[in-house]
């Protein structure tokens, strides 16, 4: 599938991961879900394209803002139209690809 | 006496033992000599001199760089293991402090990142030179890892309502831990095997 959005979550969201839900702090998962992920996914469902997510330059991986926001994302859509429609890039650290990934494999894992 | 002995009466009773046994089989029709040499013969004797040098020499360093190998494969694992036994030295402090504060939760965060770097690295690099047999293995230590991960940055560990960790989500994290440890023994067994 063609990627035709990019997120550099650095650069639009912030450069470090905060927890899971609002209560958790800034730069929660479920801030990026709601004012970033959500809204472009749906649009790259849509336009039948791929969203890419650039994690590079993003400190810290915690699994609770991959869960409120991958996670959640794969809770609500299933896993196969998340995977299919989103691509990642992580040159510095590609193990959070691995992670994200697994993350909304199994949305229900804690 | 020593010295009449050693340099005189030794070299004397040897000379004349050589030409004792010479003298023996130059008379036993059994032992003829040919003292003509063919070419062949000469590349027969320096091929079977060469070979004799030669294979022990291979086999020598055949084994040299097997254990060279198992020896880099184990310094990787042993780096890895450290890293994830000091993490996890950390999360046991915390745990026994019961009480968690923001700068625990940063550097746990902090260090499950670099964590996740060097696993990386250490993963590429045993998937291509670890025995094929440890390659299930690698690949189920990939996902306890991740499970490990998923544990330690949770919610329950790193959520801000978050005092202390509980007993809970500390047995899931040691579960976890050991499920990673079990699966480094197995493949050091695996190294070791092949």
């Amino acid at each position: 599938m063609e990627i035709k959005d990019t997120i550099i979550i650095a650069k639009e969201f912030g450069d470090t991961a905060g927890a899971r839900d609002y209560d958790d702090g800034d730069y929660s998962g479920k801030e990026f879900y709601d004012k970033f992920l959500l809204p472009r996914f749906n649009k790259a469902v849509e336009g039948k394209y791929a969203l890419l997510i650039d994690i590079d330059g993003f400190w810290g991986w915690p699994s609770s803002f991959v869960s409120g926001s991958f996670g959640l994302l794969s809770k609500e859509k299933g896993a196969k139209i998340v995977l299919d429609h989103l691509e990642f890039k992580c040159d510095s650290n590609p193990m959070k690809i691995e992670k994200a990934k697994y993350i909304i494999s199994n949305p229900e894992k804690k | 006496m020593k010295i009449f002995l050693r340099y005189f009466l030794l070299p004397a009773v040897t000379l004349l033992v050589g030409i004792s046994i010479g003298l023996v089989i130059r008379d036993i029709p059994k032992f003829s000599m040919d003292y003509n040499i063919k070419i062949t013969d000469v590349f027969s004797i320096i091929l079977t001199f060469g070979i004799g040098v030669f294979i022990p020499l291979l086999v020598k360093k055949l084994i040299d760089d097997k254990r060279t190998k198992n020896a880099h494969l184990f310094e990787e694992l042993s780096g890895f293991s450290k890293m994830t036994v000091n993490i996890h030295d950390y999360m046991q402090d915390v745990y026994n402090n019961k009480k968690i504060l923001v700068k625990d939760k940063d550097y746990i965060n902090i260090q499950m990142d670099l964590l996740g770097k060097e696993f990386n690295e250490f993963h590429a690099f045993m998937m291509e030179n670890c025995p094929k047999q440890a390659t299930d293995y690698l690949n189920e230590l990939k996902t306890c890892y991740i499970e490990y991960w998923q544990i330690s940055t949770s919610i329950e560990v790193i959520g801000s309502s978050i005092k202390k960790i509980d007993d809970k989500t500390f047995k899931a994290i040691c579960e976890k831990y050991t499920e990673m440890n079990k699966r480094i023994r197995r493949i050091k067994t695996e190294i070791i095997k092949h």
